[in-house]
C-alpha cells in the first residue's frame, strides 16, 4: 500500500513539475495561484486566520472566497509589513509559513517546496493584484469520478482546472479534499484515495476556489469475482419474492451491484410493533399482538398499514414530527393566551394530516400564509421564523432539503449556492409585514401577516440589489401587488421542482427505514449523494404522481421489501448501513417511550398545565415541563432541522431508567399494572407470560419463561418481584429500541 | 466484551443468591477498547485524562481594579478608594482585601489582559465560555449558549463517567447563563450537584438493583451488533455506569468532608469555601472538572451583592469587596495552598474568572455610592496549576486598566489552556446543526502552559 503511493505520489511529482516551471517563468496570478496555496496550507480555513475575526491581527477571507480582501490582508494591511519585495524570501509571509519566526499554526510550508516558489515568485514579481481581465476559473474535472474499489486498496484522483482564456492545468496537489464517509474511504491532503476494511459507497469532494467536483466509488461486500457469484446467485432466488414495484427492483439493483444479500424477512409480531411504533408512536396492545399473530390472510401487513392511518394517534405522531420542523416553539411564552397560538397551530397540523391534506397544499398554506394568527393558523409558522436569516433556511431545510446557511457569509464551501442564491430567496421574505399582536414577552402572538409595498435586499458584499428568485433558478417575475411567496410555493410545488418531492420522500423514507436515502435528510448536495438515486427518483416521481397523497407514500413505503426485514445481519450484509438490506435499529423516541412506559404501567405522566392524562404525542408545545423528555432528546425547537431530536443514550437516560422517582411511582401506584398482577391469582408462568406480552409485544421464549419464573418462585415479596420483572423488561434494548 | 447474548445464564441452581449472581456476572465487564469506541462515537477524539480543571466561576463580572489589576498611580476616578499591596513575589501586588493571596502569590499566576466585546451577562457569559455571544432566535434572544460550553466540550471529549464517577460536575445551579451543551443537546449537560449528588442516590434497596439488573441481562436479547451506530451498545453501557454509580459510595464520600482536618475545614469555611473543598476531594477522586460558583457575598452576609455585578445601581461595590473579599481571600488562598501542599498542583488546574471585567471609570449613577459597569474590554482573572508557570504576570492592561497593552489575550485562548491541560485536542473539528465545521474551541492555549 505504501509503495503504491509512493509512486503514485512519485509520478504526481514527475508530472506536475513540467507545467509548474512553465508557470513559474509567467506571471503569477493571485487569484488562481497564490489563494489556493493558502487555502490548501489552511491558512485561510475557519480555525485560523479565515474565521470572521481572523487570528493575531491577521485576517483572510474563508477558504479564499474573496481574493480581493485577501489581497489586501497580505499587500496593505498593517502598513504592508507583511511582503518584503526586496528581500521576498524575508517577507513576513514566507517566515510565518515556514515557522522561521515563531507562527502559532505551527509550521506549515517547506522552503524547497513547489508552493514556497510561487508565493516566493508572486512577491518577487511585485505582488501583481488581481485584476479584472485575469483568466478566471470555469470549472474543474476530477479523474476518475467513479470508481469501483476493493476494501483496503487506493485510487490517486487528479483534477484538472479550467480557465476562462481557454487554458487547463493540473492542480491536484492544490485542490482540497473530503470524503463522506471517512470509515469506508479517507483521501489524503494529495488526492489519493484509500478504502478502509469497510463495504459501502463513499463520495469524495474536490474543491479548487469556487469550484467543487466529486468521486464516487463503490467497495461491494462481495470483494472477489467468486463471492459476487455467489451473493447473486442468493439474489436471483430472493428475486421473486420482491415486490412488483419499482421501489422494489431498484433496491434489488443496488443489492445486486454492491454484492449484498439482505437479511431474511421479519416476524409478524417484530413487524406489528414496529409498524405501531413508526405510524402511531405507540406500543401494541396484548389484544393486537394476539389478533394479528393469528390472522392468516396473505394481505395482513397492508391491512395493518391501512387501520394505522386511520388512528388519531398516526395524526397525533406525525404532529409532533412537523410541530418540530415548523418549530411550533412555546419556550419564552408565559401566558394562557400564548399557549393558545401553539396550540392552535399544533390542531391545524393534525387536522391536515387526520384529512390527508396534500403535502403541496400543506406547504403552500404555511409558507403563504397572510392575515390573523388567530383566524388563520399556519401563519403562526411566522411566529417563531421571524427574519431573513430564518426564512431562508427554515424553507430549504424543511422543504427543499438543502442546507445554505454558509451562503449567508461566504460562498457555499460544498455546494454551488453562492451569496446571491441566499439573498435572493431572503428577497422573497422581504416584504412579509406584522403588526398587531400581543407582547407581554419578547415574541408578540396574534399577529397580522400582510404584504408589505418593498422590502430591499441588497447583496452584501457588492450592494446589488436582489429580486426574489428560487434557489437555483430565475428571477420571478412579479407585478407590485404579487406576493413573492406565491411564487416561490408555485414553483417549490410544480411537478418538475428538483427538491420538494423528493426531500419529502426522503424525509418519509428516513423516518420509517432509519436514514435517508440522502443523509442526513436535510443536506443533499451534489457532494452528498442519495445511497440509491434512482430509488429516490421513483419514490418521488410516485409521490408527485399521486396528488402529493402523504398516506399513500407511507403505504409504499412500509409495503417495500426493506421495511419489512429482520434488523440482524449476517455474514453477506455485515456492516451494511447505506443499502437497507436490514432494518436498521433506532431507539424509541422521547415521547413515544415515556407513553409506551405509561401504557405499558397503566399509570399515566402528570404534565403540568396540561389537562390530566394528555399523552407525551399529544403535549401542545415542547414548553411543558418533563424531565424525561428533555433527557432522552425532546428538541427545542430552535431550528428546521429533525438532527435537534437526539436519539443517542446517555449518562442521564440511564439514571432516568434505573433510577427515576417517576418510573418507581408508576410501578408501585396502587392501581397500576404491576399491583394488579400481584394481586391477580395468575399461575408464575401465567404471569410471566403476559409480561412478556405486554412490554415486548411478543410471546416469552421458553428460557425466558423459565428465568422469570425461576424468579417469582425465589422472591417470596410478589408485588416487589411483579415490580422487578416489568422494570427489567422496560430497561432492556428490546423495549427501548425499534427494531 | 459487551455480548449480552453470549452469557449463558445457567439457572441449575435454585438458590436465589447464586441465580442472581449468575446474571450479574454478565455486566460491568466492559473493555478500555469498548470504551474507547463509545467516545470515538462521540466524534471526538477520545481521550483518557488524568489531569483535572477546576474553575471557579464568579458570575457577574468581578471588578479587576479592585482585585487584581491594581492601578495606584491612576486618577483617583480610575483607582478608587482601594490601595495594592505588595505580595511575597516581587512586582505582584493585589487589592489590600486580599493579604492571604499576597501571602501566596509564589503559587499563583495573574492573567490581565484577557478582552472581548461581550458586555452583557448572558452574552459575556456565553462568550467566555463558549466562544459565542447570544443569539436571537426566532426574536428570543437565547437564555441559553447555542453553542456548547466548555463543560460540555470535556463531557463529550473525556465521557460522561467514569468508574461511577462522573467526568465533570457542576456544584450548584449557581449561575444560570453558564453550562449549556448548546446544540449538542441534554445529553452533554453538566450534572448539577447544588445538594450533594441526591438525584445520584438509589430509589430502591441495593439488593433489589441487582435483582433487576441480574434479570436484565438475562431478558436483555437483542443483539448489540445489530446497530452500527454503536447506539444499542451504548446504551447498555450507560445503564451499567448509572448501576455502577448508585451502587458506589465513590461520588457520595467526596461530598463527605467531615474526616477532613476542622482547622483545614475552617480555614476554607462554608458555602462555596467548603464547595471548594468537595471539589479538592473530588479531583482527587478522578474528577476531572469542577465548577464552583463563587456568589457576590459572604456567607451569613445579608448585603443585596448577590453576585459580582457591582454598578451603583446595585449596592456599593466598595462595601460589597469588603463583605467578599476578606471571605473569598482566605478560600481561594486555601485552595491554592492545599492543593499545593497535596502535590496536585501539577494535576490540577485552578481558574478563577468571571465572564468580563468592570469600567475603569467609576459609575456615577448613584450618588453617595461607588459603582463600576460592565466592561469586557479588559479582565483579571487568576490561574495556577499545570504546567504553566507560578508567581508572575502574564499581559499588562495601560495605566488605566482599559484595554491590553501587552500579550492582548481572547478567552478562547483562555478555555484553550483548560482543554489543553486536560489533554483535549481542541482544534479538531464537529459539524453544528447546520453543517458547519466548527472547533472544539478557537483561539490558541498559552505557550507557558506548552
Amino acid at each position: 500500500m505504501t509503495n503504491l503511493k509512493d509512486i503514485a505520489c512519485f509520478l504526481l511529482l514527475l508530472v506536475s513539475a513540467i507545467p509548474l516551471n512553465q508557470t513559474l517563468a509567467a506571471e503569477v496570478h493571485f487569484g488562481t495561484d497564490v489563494v489556493p496555496i493558502l487555502t490548501k496550507l489552511g491558512c485561510d480555513s475557519g480555525g485560523c486566520h479565515g474565521k470572521a475575526t481572523g487570528q493575531n491581527g491577521f485576517k483572510l477571507s474563508l477558504f479564499g472566497f474573496e481574493p480581493e480582501v485577501d489581497y489586501d490582508a497580505l499587500v496593505t494591511d498593517s502598513k504592508g509589513r507583511r511582503l518584503n519585495y526586496a528581500a521576498p524570501d524575508h517577507s513576513l509571509l514566507l517566515l510565518k509559513a515556514t515557522s522561521r519566526v515563531p507562527h502559532g499554526g505551527g509550521r506549515r510550508l517547506d522552503e524547497s517546496s513547489d508552493d514556497y516558489q510561487i508565493l516566493r515568485e508572486w512577491i518577487a514579481q511585485g505582488a501583481t493584484a488581481p485584476r479584472a481581465n485575469d483568466p478566471r476559473l470555469i470549472r474543474i474535472e476530477l479523474s476518475p469520478n467513479q470508481q469501483v474499489l476493493k476494501p483496503n486498496a487506493t485510487q490517486q484522483l487528479r483534477v484538472t482546472a479550467f480557465f476562462s482564456d481557454g487554458k487547463s492545468r493540473e492542480v491536484t496537489r492544490q485542490a482540497v479534499y473530503q470524503s463522506n464517509e471517512p470509515n469506508i474511504a479517507n483521501v489524503e491532503a494529495d488526492g489519493l484515495v484509500t478504502t478502509t476494511s469497510q463495504h459501502g459507497l463513499v463520495s469524495v469532494m474536490a474543491r479548487f476556489g469556487e469550484q467543487i467536483a466529486t468521486f464516487h466509488a463503490a467497495v461491494p461486500f462481495a470483494s472477489d469475482p467468486t463471492k459476487m457469484a455467489a451473493a447473486q446467485k442468493q439474489l436471483d432466488q430472493l428475486e421473486p419474492k420482491l415486490g412488483a414495484s419499482s421501489f422494489d427492483r431498484h433496491l434489488l439493483a443496488q443489492w445486486r451491484r454492491m454484492g449484498v444479500v439482505p437479511s431474511s424477512p421479519a416476524d409478524d409480531a417484530t413487524f406489528l410493533r414496529r409498524a405501531t411504533i413508526d405510524i402511531c408512536g405507540t406500543l401494541p396492545t396484548n389484544e393486537e399482538v394476539t389478533e394479528f399473530l393469528a390472522d392468516t390472510r396473505s394481505d395482513k401487513r397492508a391491512r395493518l398499514i391501512d387501520r394505522l392511518l386511520e388512528r388519531p394517534e398516526y395524526a397525533s405522531y406525525f404532529t409532533l414530527k412537523w410541530a418540530d420542523i415548523l418549530q411550533n416553539r412555546g419556550a419564552g411564552y408565559s401566558t394562557s393566551k400564548q399557549r393558545a397560538g401553539t396550540t392552535l397551530f399544533a390542531a391545524w397540523i393534525r387536522d391536515s394530516l387526520a384529512a390527508n391534506k396534500p403535502y403541496d397544499r400543506f406547504v403552500s398554506e404555511i409558507i403563504t400564509a397572510s392575515g390573523s394568527q388567530n383566524e388563520n393558523p399556519p401563519a403562526i409558522w411566522y411566529r417563531a421564523v421571524r427574519k431573513s436569516p430564518e426564512y431562508v433556511e427554515s424553507v430549504s431545510q424543511a422543504f427543499l432539503g438543502v442546507r445554505v446557511q454558509c451562503a449567508q457569509c461566504h460562498h457555499h464551501p460544498t455546494e454551488r449556492w453562492s451569496q446571491s442564491d441566499y439573498f435572493g430567496l431572503a428577497a422573497v421574505f422581504s416584504r412579509v409585514g406584522r403588526k398587531g399582536g400581543f407582547a407581554d414577552a419578547e415574541v408578540p402572538t396574534d399577529e397580522i401577516i400582510f404584504l408589505k409595498d418593498r422590502g430591499d435586499v441588497l447583496h452584501p458584499r457588492t450592494g446589488e440589489l436582489l429580486k426574489p428568485r428560487p434557489l437555483g433558478g430565475t428571477e420571478f417575475s412579479l407585478g407590485l401587488h404579487d406576493d413573492p411567496r406565491n411564487s416561490l410555493a408555485r414553483w417549490m410545488t410544480s411537478a418538475d421542482n428538483p427538491f420538494f418531492a423528493r426531500t419529502m420522500a426522503n424525509r418519509m423514507w428516513a423516518h420509517f427505514l432509519g436514514r435517508g436515502i440522502v443523509h442526513p435528510i436535510d443536506d443533499a448536495r451534489s457532494t452528498n449523494p442519495p445511497s440509491n438515486p434512482e430509488l429516490l427518483d421513483a419514490l418521488a416521481q410516485d409521490f408527485i404522481a399521486s396528488g402529493f397523497d402523504v398516506k399513500h407514500l407511507i403505504r409504499v413505503i412500509t409495503s417495500s421489501y426493506a421495511y419489512g426485514l429482520e434488523s440482524a445481519p449476517h455474514p453477506g450484509n455485515s456492516g451494511d448501513t447505506q443499502t437497507f438490506a436490514r432494518f436498521y435499529p433506532r431507539r424509541v423516541t422521547a415521547e413515544v417511550l415515556l407513553d409506551g412506559i405509561s401504557q405499558v404501567l397503566e399509570v399515566p405522566t402528570n404534565f403540568p398545565g396540561v389537562a390530566a392524562g394528555t399523552r407525551a404525542i399529544d403535549l401542545p408545545d415542547e414548553n411543558v415541563a418533563a424531565h424525561f423528555l428533555d433527557v432522552f432528546g425532546r428538541p427545542a425547537r430552535m431550528s428546521a432541522c429533525e438532527c435537534e431530536r437526539v436519539d443517542s443514550p446517555a449518562l442521564t437516560q440511564a439514571l432516568e431508567l434505573v433510577n427515576s422517582a417517576e418510573i418507581q411511582r408508576k410501578l408501585t401506584e396502587k392501581t397500576g399494572y404491576a399491583q394488579q398482577l400481584a394481586a391477580s391469582d395468575k399461575s408464575h408462568t401465567e404471569l410471566a407470560n403476559a409480561l412478556f406480552l405486554r412490554v415486548l409485544a411478543r410471546q416469552a421464549r421458553p428460557e425466558e419463561l423459565k428465568a422469570a419464573v425461576d424468579f417469582l418462585t425465589s422472591e417470596p415479596d410478589r408485588p416487589e418481584a411483579c415490580r422487578s420483572l416489568l422494570w427489567s423488561l422496560l430497561a432492556t434494548n428490546e423495549f427501548l429500541f425499534n427494531h | 466484551m459487551l455480548e449480552l447474548e453470549t452469557v449463558s445464564p445457567g439457572f441449575g441452581n435454585k438458590t436465589r443468591r447464586a441465580f442472581l449472581q449468575a446474571g450479574f456476572l454478565g455486566i460491568g465487564s466492559l473493555t478500555l477498547a469498548d470504551l474507547l469506541t463509545l467516545q470515538a462515537k462521540a466524534a471526538v477524539k477520545p481521550v483518557q485524562s488524568d489531569t483535572a480543571v477546576i474553575l471557579l466561576w464568579c458570575g457577574g463580572g468581578p471588578s479587576q481594579l479592585e482585585t487584581y489589576d491594581m492601578k495606584p498611580d491612576a486618577p483617583s476616578e480610575i483607582r478608587g478608594p482601594m490601595n495594592a499591596i505588595k505580595s511575597n513575589v516581587l512586582g505582584i501586588n493585589v487589592c489590600e482585601l486580599l493579604p492571604h493571596h499576597a501571602q501566596v502569590a509564589e503559587k499563583f499566576t495573574i492573567i490581565r489582559s484577557v478582552s472581548h466585546g461581550h458586555a452583557g451577562h448572558p452574552d459575556g457569559t456565553f462568550r467566555f465560555t463558549s466562544g459565542f455571544g447570544q443569539d436571537k432566535v426566532g426574536g428570543l434572544l437565547s437564555s441559553e449558549s447555542k453553542h456548547p460550553c466548555i463543560t460540555a466540550v470535556v463531557n463529550r471529549a473525556l465521557g460522561i463517567t467514569r468508574n461511577g464517577m462522573p467526568v465533570s460536575l457542576d456544584l450548584s445551579s449557581g449561575y444560570r447563563w453558564y453550562g449549556s451543551p448548546g446544540y449538542w443537546g441534554e445529553m452533554y449537560r453538566v450534572p448539577v450537584a447544588s445538594r450533594g449528588l441526591e438525584n445520584w442516590r438509589l430509589q430502591v434497596k441495593p439488593g433489589q438493583l441487582e435483582d433487576r439488573r441480574s434479570l436484565l441481562t438475562q431478558f436483555d436479547r437483542l443483539r448489540s451488533d445489530l446497530d452500527h451506530s454503536g447506539n444499542l451498545k451504548a446504551m447498555g453501557y450507560f445503564q451499567q455506569q448509572a448501576t455502577e454509580i448508585l451502587l458506589s459510595n465513590k461520588a457520595h464520600e467526596a461530598f463527605d468532608v467531615s474526616k477532613e482536618d476542622p482547622k483545614l475545614r475552617e480555614r476554607y469555611g462554608v458555602e462555596w469555601g467548603e464547595q471548594c473543598l468537595v471539589a479538592r476531594r473530588l479531583v482527587e477522586r478522578g474528577v476531572n472538572m469542577v465548577t464552583v460558583h463563587v456568589p457576590g457575598r459572604a456567607p451569613g452576609s445579608m448585603g443585596k451583592n448577590y453576585d459580582w455585578d457591582d454598578h451603583a445601581v446595585n449596592w456599593d461595590l466598595i462595601e460589597a469587596m469588603r463583605d467578599r473579599l476578606p471571605f473569598y481571600d482566605r478560600t481561594v488562598a486555601t485552595l491554592i495552598e492545599d492543593l499545593h501542599q497535596r502535590g496536585l498542583n501539577k494535576k490540577v488546574l485552578l481558574l478563577v474568572t468571571g465572564e468580563f471585567g468592570r469600567t475603569p471609570r467609576v459609575d456615577n449613577n448613584s450618588p453617595g455610592r461607588f459603582g463600576r459597569d460592565h466592561y469586557p474590554a479588559a479582565m483579571s482573572m487568576l490561574i495556577s496549576g499545570g504546567k504553566g508557570p507560578l508567581g508572575t504576570v502574564i499581559g499588562a492592561t495601560n495605566s488605566k486598566a482599559e484595554y491590553p497593552v501587552d500579550r492582548p489575550l481572547d478567552p478562547d485562548d483562555i478555555r484553550a489552556t483548560l482543554l489543553h491541560h486536560l489533554g483535549i485536542d481542541y482544534t479538531q473539528e464537529l459539524p453544528d446543526n447546520a453543517g458547519r465545521p466548527l472547533p472544539l474551541c478557537y483561539g490558541r492555549h498559552l505557550s507557558e502552559w506548552a
